[in-house]
C-alpha cells in the first residue's frame, strides 16, 4: 500500500528546461521488476563524507542519500552537475559491479550524447578499485567532456556507497 | 605655437596622470583578486547599490520555527535566523516546520528540503503529492496541503497518504519579524549582490560612468597618444638648438 502511494503521487518540477529520458519511478520499477522495495537512507558523514568529497571533487550537497536495495542489488538515483545543471542518473549495482547506468533527466544545453547506450553500456560490469577509481577506462565523447566526467563520478560514488550499505543495519 | 603645445601638454598631462593613477591601482588590485578575496567582499552602501540599479526590498516577515529560530526568504537569499544559507538556492518559499525539534522541513519550489538546525542540507525530496502548496503538522507528522487535499508522510518521507482530519493540520504561516532580527537580516540581505571586483572592473574599463564611460576611456587613450606626440615634439625642439650650437 505504501509503495502504491509512493508511486501514485508524483510531480515533475518543470522549473528548469529539462529532458526526461526515463522517470526515476520507471527506472526503479524496471530495476526491481515492479516490486520496488522501501527506500533506505545512508548518511554521508565522517569518513564517508570525505571519500564522497574526494570522488566528486567537491563537497556533497546532501548529508543523506536515499537508495533502494533488494538482496545484493541496489539502485541509486544521483544528481551531479556537468557544466551548469545537474544530470540525474540512475545506477544499479549488483555484487559490487555496475549492472546498469541510465541518464534519467538531462538539463544541460550540451553533452546530451551521454544518454545513448553506446556510452552508458561501457559502465556495465565495472568495479571500484581501492583508490576509488573505476577499474576500466571509459571512452569520452568530444563536446561532452563535462557530462562524461559527471557520469564517471556518479558511477564511482554509487559503487562506493553500495560497498558502504554492507556496513548498515538491514 | 610652442607655448600653446607646452601649456596643453602640462594640462592634459596632469589630467592623464590622475587617470593613470586610477588605472594603475585598479589594475594592480584586479591582478590580485583571489588573494585579496575581492569577489567575496561586498558593498552594502545604499547609494552605490542604487547607482547600479540594484533594488533591495526590505524583509519584513518570515516563518517562525521555534522561539528565536526563523526561516526567512528574500529575493536574494534564504536565511536561518540572520545567517544566509549559501548552499541552498530557492525561488519560492512555500512553508516550513520544525519536525521533532531536530529537523527543519521546508517546502520550496515544489520540493521538500530537509535541513539540520544549523541549516545544512540533509536531503532534497522531489517526489511528492501532486501540486504541493503548503506544509504543516498533524499528529506530529509532516503534512502537505495540495490542490487535491492534505497528505501526511511517514518517518522516512517515502510514502504519502491522505489525511483524514484535514481541519487539524497546523499549516505554517508567515509572521512579522522581531525588530532586532529585521535589522540584522536587512543588512545581510545586501551581501552577495555587488562585490568589489565588479566595481574595480567597471572603474578599470570606464563602465562605471555608464554607457559613455567606454568613450571616455577611448578619449583618454587618444589624449595619451597626443601627449606622446607633443612630448616628443617639445623634446626635439629643445634638442635641435643645442645641436646647432
Amino acid at each position: 500500500m505504501k509503495s502504491f502511494l509512493f508511486f501514485t503521487f508524483f510531480i515533475s518540477n518543470v522549473v528548469l528546461a529539462q529532458e526526461v529520458y526515463q522517470t526515476p519511478e520507471d527506472f526503479l520499477k524496471e530495476t526491481f521488476q515492479n516490486t520496488v522495495p522501501e527506500p533506505r537512507l545512508l548518511w554521508l558523514i565522517g569518513e564517508r563524507q570525505k571519500v564522497a568529497e574526494q570522488i566528486l571533487g567537491h563537497k556533497s550537497n546532501a548529508l543523506r542519500i536515499r537508495y533502494w536495495k533488494l538482496g545484493e542489488k541496489s539502485a541509486w538515483i544521483l544528481d551531479e552537475v556537468g557544466k551548469d545543471e545537474p544530470i540525474t542518473t540512475g545506477v544499479v549495482i549488483n555484487q559490487n559491479k555496475i549492472e546498469q547506468l541510465n541518464v534519467l533527466i538531462f538539463r544541460e544545453s550540451r553533452g546530451w550524447e551521454v544518454k545513448y547506450p553506446f556510452f552508458t553500456d561501457q559502465f556495465k560490469e565495472i568495479q571500484l578499485k581501492p583508490d576509488f577509481n573505476l577499474d576500466k577506462t571509459i571512452d569520452g565523447i568530444s563536446g561532452a567532456t563535462l557530462s562524461v566526467k559527471a557520469l564517471q563520478k556518479v558511477a564511482r560514488l554509487a559503487l562506493y556507497l553500495h560497498q558502504q550499505t554492507a556496513l548498515e543495519k538491514p | 605655437m610652442k607655448y600653446y603645445i607646452r601649456r596643453w601638454h602640462y594640462l592634459l598631462g596632469l589630467f592623464a596622470a590622475i587617470w593613470l593613477i586610477l588605472l594603475s591601482i585598479s589594475g594592480f588590485l584586479l591582478n590580485h583578486t583571489a588573494e585579496l578575496k575581492l569577489k567575496q567582499r561586498f558593498i552594502t552602501t545604499d547609494w552605490v547599490l542604487d547607482y547600479y540599479g540594484i533594488k533591495v526590498l526590505p524583509i519584513l516577515s518570515g516563518i517562525k520555527l521555534q522561539d528565536k529560530l526563523w526561516l526567512i526568504h528574500s529575493k536574494n537569499a534564504l536565511f536561518l535566523g540572520d545567517q544566509r544559507l549559501e548552499n541552498i538556492s530557492i525561488q519560492q518559499l512555500q512553508g516550513a516546520i520544525l519536525f521533532r525539534e531536530q529537523l527543519i522541513v521546508m517546502l520550496a519550489d515544489n520540493t521538500l528540503f530537509l535541513l539540520t538546525l544549523s541549516g545544512d542540507l540533509i536531503e532534497k525530496l522531489v517526489y511528492l503529492p501532486v501540486d504541493p502548496q503548503h506544509i504543516g503538522m498533524v499528529d506530529n507528522q509532516v503534512a502537505l496541503k495540495t490542490k487535491g487535499g492534505f497528505f501526511v508522510t511517514n518517518e522516512t518521507f517515502s510514502s504519502w497518504k491522505p489525511v483524514e482530519k484535514a481541519e487539524q493540520v497546523n499549516v505554517s504561516k508567515q509572521e512579522t519579524l522581531p525588530n532586532d532580527l529585521k535589522e540584522n537580516i536587512n543588512i545581510n540581505n545586501k551581501l552577495g549582490l555587488l562585490n568589489i571586483e565588479r566595481i574595480l572592473l567597471d572603474l578599470h574599463s570606464g563602465r562605471l560612468l555608464g554607457g559613455w564611460g567606454v568613450y571616455v576611456m577611448d578619449a583618454m587613450g587618444l589624449i595619451l597618444l597626443w601627449l606622446v606626440g607633443s612630448g616628443g615634439w617639445l623634446w626635439l625642439k629643445r634638442q635641435l638648438p643645442l645641436k646647432t650650437k
